[in-house]
C-alpha cells in the first residue's frame, strides 16, 4: 500500500454512494434572461466596456481587466438590457453591479483563437491569453491565476493539484476527474511548461479507489506526475492544510505558498486553462453540484454563469416553496439564500436543499465547560475556547495575540461542541473588531507623523528668524520690533516700512519724555 | 441530515452518562453499608437542587435551563459515594451549600469554577467534622430488610445525642473511614505489620474486602466511560501509574515495608479519583500534555500525603492542590497558530 498522507484534527464523516455521481448533466436550457453581478471594489479601477441597449456576441468581454482583476465575459448573445447599482444580500454596505442580457437563442459566438501546438509560444504570451479569457481560481477565493503564474516564474518547484473536495457531500471535482481526465492531463502540462516545474503532485482523497487505480494506470510511463493520497476527513480542501499535510511545512504569516516554493491550483482551474490555451473558450461554463437530502444524492451540471437559481430549479422540477431552505455552499460553510434571482457566480461550488421543519427542537445554549473537544479537532493548532471568552468579554489584546485572525472559519468546533455554542458567530464579529483597530492604529500613525512634520516645520521657522536676529545684531541696529516684523514679513513693501520706522520713531522719543517726567 | 461525527453529545447527555457510570458503585456500597447511602445521596440531590434554585433566582438567571443540565446532581451523587454513613442531615446541608453555593456559583456558574465542587464539600466536611467523618457503621447489616431501613432512617433524622454513638462504639474498634489510618497508627508503635494480624478481627475483613470492592465497581464505571469516549484516557492512566510507581519504589526499598502496591490501588479512594473526580473537564487542563501533567501531580501528592502525612486518604487534597496548578500549566503549554512558527 502506498503511504496515506494526515493532518491533525479534522472530523470523518459518513461516506455516500458514488456509483450515481459519475457523470455530468451537460443539457441545461438557457433562460431568457441572465444576470451578472460585478463587485464593486474592482469596478472602480476598471470600467465598463458596453451600454444599455447593445448588442453583445456570446464570449464578449463586457468590462475591462486590471492588474487585479480579470474582464468578465457575457454568456450569450443579446441584448444587454439594464446596468444599475445593486447591493448583495450579505453586506448592504458593498455596492455590486447587476448587468442584465435578454438572451436571443441564437448562440452567435465571437472568432476563436485555437492554439494547436502551445510550445510555438512564449510564456509571457500564454498568460496574456490567460489573462484576456478571464480565468480565476474555481476553489473558492477568486484569485486571478494569471497574477498567480507570473509571480510563479523561476520561484517554484512543484506544482499542486488539488482534487480534495472540501465539503463530503460535494461531487464537482471527482465527476470531472472521472469524464476530462485527459484534457487536465494536458492542462496541467501547460503549467508546467510555463512555470518550469520539476514535480507534479496530484492529490486526492482515499475513498476514490477507482480513479486512483485508473490515474496510476496512466501516469506509469510519466515521470513527472505522482500521486498523493489524502485521509479522508474534513476540512482536507484548504491550500494551507493540503501543505502542512504533504510536506510538513506551514506558510509564513502574510505570506503566499508561492514563497516556499509550491504552486497550488484547484483541479477545474487547470481544466479551465486548457480550454481557454488550446480551445480558446472564455470562462463561462461551470460544474456545479446539487445535494437532494431526501436522496442522499448529489448531481452535477455544468451550467453557464449568470443564470438565475429560480430558473435552475423549476428546470428540475424542485419545490421553492417556503417549506424548502436553500443554501449556497456545502454542508458545514453554508449560507442561507434569501434572494431567488441571484445567479450563479464564479467562486459558486454546490447548492444545498433541506426541508424547514416547523418542529426543530429547541438547541439550549449552556455554558462553556472547557471540555477540549474543539481544541481536539481545530486544523490549525488554535484554541477556540479561549477565543471564545475572550471575543465574548471584549478582550481584544489577548484575542490577537492568541492568533485569531488565522481562523479559517470550518465550524468544526461549533459542530462537536457539546453545550451548542455557535463559536463563528462570535470570531467573525471578534475579527471584524480587530479590523477597526488595525484601522485605528494606522489613521493614528498618520496622524502623529503630520503632527512630527509640522513641529518640525514650526522649528524651521523659529531658527530662521534666531539666524536673521542674529545677522542684524550683527550689524548693530537698535533691538525693536521693527526688525522682527522684517524678518518674518518679507513682502512688505518699502514704503511701509518707511512709515513704520517713523512711527516708531515716534514712539520711542515719546516714551523717552514719559520716562523724563517721571524721573523728574 | 445523516452527519455523523464521534462524540457529539450534549452536556445533559454527559453528565447523564457519569451518573449511569456510577450505578454499581452505589450498589456494592449499599451492600456493605446499609441503606443509609441510599438515603444521603438523596438528601444532597434535594438540598443542592433547593440551594440552586434559590441562588440561580437571586443571580437572574434562566433557572430552567440551569437546571437541565444535570451538573448539580452529579456533584451531589459523588459527594454521598465518598462521605462515610455517619453524618446527619444537618451536616448534609453545610456539605451540599459548601459544595454548590460557595465553590460553583460564586465563581460564576458552570464552568467558570476553579476547584473541583465534591471535593470542596467533602474537605469542608473533613476539616469541621473530623470524628463524624472518620467513624463508619460498625456492625454489618444485611441487605434488603426493612429492620435495616428504619434504623439508617433514625440514625440519619433522629440521632439525639453525641454520647449514643460514643458509648456504643469501643475505643479499640474505632477505625478511620478507610482502613489505611490504622496501618500508619500501628506502624508508629512497631506493632507486628501484616495483613493477616489485622484481618483476625472479624470487623476488619468487612473492611478490606469492602474498599476492595468498591474500587472494582467504580473501575467497571471508569471502563463504560472510556467506552463512550465521555473522558479521556490521559488523566486516569497517568494518575494510576504514577501513584503505582511510587508505591513499588517504597515497597522494594524502604526500610519496613508497610503494605504492598496493590493494596494501595484498591483501597480508600483511588478508584473513584482517578475515574471520576480528576476527570472533571471544568477544572482540568484542556490540552493532551496537560492532562498527562495534571494526573502524575496527583499522583505524586496522593503518595505523599498516604505514606507521610496525618491524613488516612489524601485524595481531596490532592485534586485541589492540583486544580490550583491547571491554569500555569494551561499558560506554559500554548500552542502556536498557523505559519507563526520561526523557520
Amino acid at each position: 500500500m502506498k503511504k496515506k498522507y494526515n493532518f491533525s484534527g479534522g472530523v470523518k464523516c459518513l461516506p455516500i454512494n458514488q456509483d450515481t455521481n459519475k457523470y455530468i448533466i451537460n443539457y441545461v436550457p438557457y433562460p431568457t434572461k441572465f444576470f451578472i453581478y460585478v463587485k464593486y471594489n474592482t469596478l472602480k479601477k476598471n470600467m465598463l466596456r458596453v451600454k444599455i441597449n447593445q448588442k453583445v456576441l456570446c464570449g464578449e468581454p463586457l468590462t475591462f481587466g486590471d492588474s487585479s482583476s480579470v474582464p468578465i465575459h457575457s454568456p450569450t448573445s443579446g441584448l444587454i438590457e439594464n446596468v444599475e447599482f445593486y447591493s448583495k444580500h450579505v453586506d448592504l454596505n458593498q455596492e455590486n453591479i447587476k448587468i442584465t442580457i435578454i438572451s436571443d437563442h441564437l448562440e452567435q459566438w465571437i472568432r476563436l483563437k485555437k492554439i494547436n501546438n502551445y510550445k510555438l509560444y512564449s510564456p509571457k504570451s500564454l498568460i496574456k491569453i490567460i489573462y484576456q479569457l478571464g480565468i480565476v481560481g474555481l476553489g473558492g477565493a477568486q484569485f486571478s491565476s494569471a497574477k498567480k503564474l507570473i509571480l510563479s516564474i523561476n520561484k517554484v518547484h512543484t506544482l499542486i493539484i488539488n482534487a480534495v473536495e472540501s465539503d463530503p457531500y460535494i461531487t464537482a471535482d471527482y465527476s470531472l476527474m472521472h469524464n476530462y481526465f485527459n484534457e487536465i492531463f494536458i492542462g496541467c502540462e501547460i503549467i508546467s511548461w510555463i512555470s518550469k516545474v520539476e514535480k507534479i503532485l496530484i492529490v486526492i482523497q482515499e475513498d476514490k479507489i477507482e480513479l486512483i487505480s485508473k490515474i496510476q494506470l496512466l501516469i506509469e510511463n510519466k515521470k513527472l506526475f505522482k500521486i498523493c493520497i489524502l485521509k479522508k476527513k474534513y476540512p482536507g480542501g484548504s491550500s494551507k492544510i493540503i501543505i502542512k499535510s504533504l510536506t510538513g511545512k506551514e506558510i509564513p504569516n502574510g505570506k503566499h505558498a508561492i514563497d516556499i516554493g509550491y504552486l497550488i491550483f484547484n483541479i477545474s482551474t487547470v481544466y479551465a486553462i486548457k480550454r481557454a490555451v488550446i480551445n480558446g473558450e472564455p470562462l463561462i461554463h461551470r460544474i456545479i453540484s446539487l445535494y437532494d437530502y431526501q436522496n442522499n444524492l448529489s448531481k452535477n451540471f455544468l451550467i453557464r454563469i449568470g443564470t438565475p437559481i429560480n430558473f435552475f430549479l423549476n428546470y428540475l422540477k424542485i419545490d421553492n416553496n417556503l417549506n424548502y431552505k436553500i443554501y449556497l455552499g456545502g454542508m458545514f460553510m453554508k449560507d442561507l439564500l434569501t434572494n431567488l434571482n441571484y445567479s450563479i457566480s464564479k467562486d459558486m461550488n454546490s447548492i444545498l436543499i433541506k426541508k424547514y421543519k416547523k418542529k426543530n427542537k429547541k438547541l439550549i445554549n449552556y455554558s462553556c465547560i472547557n471540555c477540549g473537544y474543539c481544541v481536539q479537532v481545530c486544523p490549525i493548532n488554535l484554541l477556540p475556547q479561549k477565543l471564545y471568552l475572550y471575543s465574548k468579554n471584549n478582550n481584544h489584546k489577548d484575542a490577537k495575540k492568541s492568533y485569531i485572525m488565522d481562523c479559517i472559519e470550518c465550524r468544526i468546533c461549533e459542530k462537536v461542541c457539546p453545550s451548542n455554542i455557535n463559536l463563528v458567530k462570535y470570531f467573525k464579529n471578534e475579527k471584524k473588531q480587530q479590523n477597526k483597530i488595525k484601522i485605528e492604529i494606522n489613521q493614528k500613525k498618520i496622524f502623529f507623523d503630520l503632527f512630527q512634520l509640522r513641529e518640525k516645520r514650526i522649528l524651521s521657522q523659529k531658527e530662521n528668524i534666531y539666524k536673521n536676529k542674529n545677522y542684524f545684531n550683527h550689524l548693530s541696529l537698535i533691538e525693536s520690533n521693527i526688525l522682527e516684523k522684517l524678518s518674518t514679513k518679507k513682502l512688505i513693501s518699502n514704503k511701509e516700512i518707511e512709515k513704520n520706522i517713523r512711527k516708531e520713531i515716534l514712539r520711542s522719543s515719546i516714551k523717552r519724555v514719559k520716562l523724563k517726567n517721571k524721573i523728574l | 441530515m445523516n452527519l455523523s461525527i464521534y462524540n457529539n453529545y450534549t452536556v445533559k447527555e454527559i453528565m447523564f452518562f457519569v451518573i449511569i457510570a456510577s450505578i454499581p458503585a452505589i450498589f456494592t456500597e449499599c451492600y456493605f453499608f446499609g441503606f443509609i447511602i441510599l438515603i444521603q445521596i438523596l438528601l444532597f440531590i434535594i438540598f443542592s437542587l433547593i440551594f440552586e434554585i434559590i441562588i440561580l433566582k437571586i443571580r437572574q438567571k434562566n433557572i430552567k435551563n440551569n437546571i437541565l443540565d444535570n451538573s448539580s446532581i452529579v456533584t451531589s451523587v459523588l459527594l454521598g459515594l465518598s462521605i462515610p454513613c455517619t453524618l446527619t442531615w444537618w451536616m448534609i446541608i453545610i456539605g451540599a451549600f459548601f459544595s454548590i453555593v460557595v465553590s460553583k456559583h460564586l465563581y460564576g456558574g458552570l464552568g467558570q469554577n476553579i476547584f473541583n465542587p465534591a471535593m470542596i464539600g467533602y474537605a469542608v466536611l473533613l476539616i469541621s467534622f473530623p470524628l463524624y467523618m472518620s467513624s463508619w457503621n460498625k456492625e454489618n447489616t444485611n441487605l434488603f430488610s426493612l429492620n435495616d431501613l428504619k434504623t439508617s432512617i433514625n440514625k440519619i433524622f433522629f440521632k439525639t445525642s453525641k454520647s449514643d454513638f460514643l458509648i456504643s462504639s469501643d475505643p479499640e474498634d474505632f477505625t478511620e473511614a478507610t482502613p489505611l489510618n490504622d496501618l500508619k497508627n500501628k506502624s508508629y508503635y512497631n506493632y507486628d505489620i501484616s495483613l493477616k494480624n489485622l484481618t483476625s478481627q472479624n470487623k476488619k475483613i468487612t473492611v478490606f474486602s469492602a474498599y476492595n470492592y468498591i474500587n472494582i465497581s467504580f473501575l467497571l464505571g471508569g471502563f463504560f466511560l472510556l467506552y463512550k469516549k465521555i473522558i479521556c484516557w490521559r488523566i486516569p492512566f497517568s494518575f494510576l501509574f504514577s501513584f503505582f510507581f511510587l508505591s513499588v519504589i517504597n515497597f522494594l526499598f524502604s526500610i519496613n515495608p508497610i503494605v504492598s502496591p496493590f493494596f494501595h490501588l484498591f483501597s480508600g479512594g483511588t478508584m473513584i479519583c482517578a475515574f471520576f473526580i480528576a476527570t472533571d473537564p471544568v477544572t482540568t487542563s484542556y490540552s493532551n500534555i496537560g492532562k498527562i501533567i495534571f494526573g502524575s501531580i496527583v499522583g505524586l501528592l496522593v503518595y505523599i500525603i498516604r505514606n507521610y502525612s496525618d491524613y488516612p486518604d489524601g485524595v481531596a487534597f490532592s485534586v485541589l492542590f492540583g486544580n490550583m496548578l491547571v491554569p500555569l500549566i494551561d499558560n506554559f503549554l500554548k500552542t502556536s497558530g498557523y505559519g507563526h512558527r520561526d523557520i
